[in-house]
Order: structure tokens, then sequence, then C-alpha cells
């Protein structure tokens, strides 16, 4: 009878293992809606951070959950569906790229001052965002 | 998109692993004039770039649409920028172990290529429809820059539109990634990659 238990405590355990294994290995990239952020910062700032220096601000930004408040520059949608925020910078030549979630709502309009999430990527003549999320204003 | 009107605006200098969009941008407003007699250059920020490895044990897909490129038809010069933390994948371990394991992006950012398309195309490209070149140049991945010779397509649409798509293989050996014995039979040795751009004049 004992050895039944364990048995069958050790098929549970196995079980339980598997799922976890399994759930960790097909876990989808995170997204930023319902997460608090690790940074917060204006997207003018943000901008000049990685102009200034580019590994630096790599360091303090890259694959960490940035907040980032500013002026929308131009709302568009990309190849492929999916909708983009511009942040005004102070640099008409480079933008903070917010590349939000598909059906994330309600999209600010070109002139809104709006908060927007996302996981840094770093900087390519933009500054990248991904998988964002709307935050209240 | 491009911010197109602000491109000409404004001359900056960069980092030297910095593509030069921006050089590219100041130089056609300056030469503007004579572009449009002739012929006009062309960017993008929104490039695709994915790529493919299949094995019988998994395929893995990944893309990047925000690619950076500009391209000079008088001359023929290509170049593009492309952060390897953009790369979506479907699975978030994936991303993970692509990102921190094989391309080391945090030392290793951006991948880049600088070349040119063989002959220039010039004035071919006003011709609407399909233009098929070779272009040729250095690739920079995980730090390492190889020459490469790929075979693309130039697309002239109505309304000044120009798309550029290309498909070709890369060998991760030959730029110093090391893939751990435990999962090479989970990643292929020679990935496929297609790039898509559509660019817009600048």
């Amino acid at each position: 009878m004992k050895r039944k238990h364990i048995l069958l405590l050790l098929g549970l355990v196995i079980a339980a293992s598997a799922v976890l294994v399994y759930r960790i290995t097909q876990a989808k990239p995170a997204v930023a809606e319902g997460r608090t952020a690790d940074l917060t910062i204006g997207a003018p700032e943000l901008f000049t951070a990685f102009q200034a220096d580019e590994v630096a601000a790599g360091k303090r930004f890259n694959d960490k959950l940035v907040a980032v408040k500013g002026a929308v520059r131009e709302v568009s949608t990309i190849p492929g569906g999916m909708v983009q925020v511009l942040f005004e910078t102070g640099d008409p030549l480079g933008a903070v790229v917010c590349v939000l979630e598909p059906g994330t709502e309600p999209v600010p309009a070109k002139g809104d001052t709006a908060r927007i999430q996302g996981f840094c990527a770093g900087y390519n003549l933009d500054v990248l965002l991904q998988r964002c999320s709307i935050l209240k204003p | 998109m491009l911010h197109s009107q602000a491109l000409t605006t404004k001359n900056k200098l960069f980092t030297p692993n910095t593509m030069n969009i921006r050089t590219a941008s100041y130089a056609s407003s300056l030469l503007m004039p004579a572009l449009l007699a002739a012929q006009t250059n062309f960017a993008t920020r929104t490039g695709e770039i994915s790529f493919f490895s299949s094995t019988p044990m998994e395929d893995i897909t990944a893309v990047n649409q925000r690619v950076a490129s500009v391209f000079v038809p008088a001359t023929g010069a290509v170049e593009f920028s492309a952060l390897i933390k953009a790369f979506e994948f479907e699975k978030a371990m994936m991303q993970e172990h692509f990102n921190e394991n094989y391309m080391e992006s945090s030392t290793f950012p951006k991948a880049l290529f600088k070349g040119k398309v063989q002959p220039a195309p010039g004035d071919d490209l006003a011709k609407a429809g399909e233009h098929s070149v070779t272009v040729t140049g250095n690739l920079t991945i995980h730090g390492i820059t190889k020459q490469v010779t790929v075979q693309g397509v130039f697309t002239t649409e109505a309304g000044g539109t120009l798309k550029a798509r290309s498909e070709f293989k890369v060998k991760p050996e030959d730029y110093g990634i090391k893939v751990p014995g435990v999962v090479r039979n989970k990643i292929a040795e020679i990935i496929d990659v297609k790039v898509k751009l559509a660019y817009a004049p600048l």
C-alpha cells in the first residue's frame, strides 16, 4: 500500500513537472499589458539618452519594461497590420516608436499627450519599444 | 513611418556603428534638384527581415519589422541596419536563447549590411515592373563581417514606391554563432533569410 502511494506521488510529480516544462517552453513573449514598468521616463529624455551614449542607454533600458510619456507625433500601421505610435523627441529625425500589441485600445491620436509602456529593444535611428500597452494619462 | 518631411532638415554626426541613413538624407536634400531631374534616393524604417530554421525536431521563425534601409539607385549603394532584439519569436524561450546565448545581442546589438546593387540600376528603376538584381556587400552579424552576394528583385510601383525582396541563406557558424550540442538538432545549420523592403522616396 505504501509503495503504491509512493508510485502515485511520483507519478503526480512527474506529470506536474511535465506540465510546468511545457508551459515554460511554450510561453509567448511577455507583453506589457497588466505589468508594472521597470522604468518611467519622458520620450524626449529616452531618445536623448540613446543619442548621447547608445551603449550606456542600452545597458540601462534594453529588455526593461519602460513607460514613456510624451506628445504623439504620428500614429500609423506598419506592414503586417501592427499599429505604431511615434512620440515627439525634440529631434525631427528620430522618434520613440511604440509598437502596440494587436487589439490595444484606445489608440492615441496625433497631438495627444499619451503614456505607453513597452519592452525596449534599442536604438536604430528611432528608439523602439515592443509589445506595448497604453497607460492611463 | 519615414518622417520624410523632417529628413531634409538637419545634419548630424553618428556613432561609427550607426548606418548613415541620416547622412544620405542630408546629402539628398543638398542634391534634391538634381535628383528630381534624374533619380531619387529611397529609404525605409519599417523594412522586414525574417528567418526560418527547419529541423525534424523543431521549426523556428522570427520576424523583425523595424529594419532601416537606404538605397541610392544612381550608384547602386544599399545599406540596412536591424536591431537584433527587434526579432520577434513565437515563443519567449526561443527569443531569450536567440538573444542571450546565440546572438549575444547586448554585445552585438545590430546586424548591418552595406553593399552595392550590380550593375547600378540607374534610370531602369523608373520603369514599372520587376527588375532582377545581384547585390554584393558586407554582412555583419554577431560582430563578424563577411562578404556576401545575393539575388534580389526590385519592383517599381505606381506612386513612386519601390519594393525590394531577397532570399538567401546564412550559416550561423560563419558568424561565430555557437549552438550548444544539446540543442544542435533543433537549430538548422543553414538558416533561410527573407528581406522585404518597401522604400519611399526621400
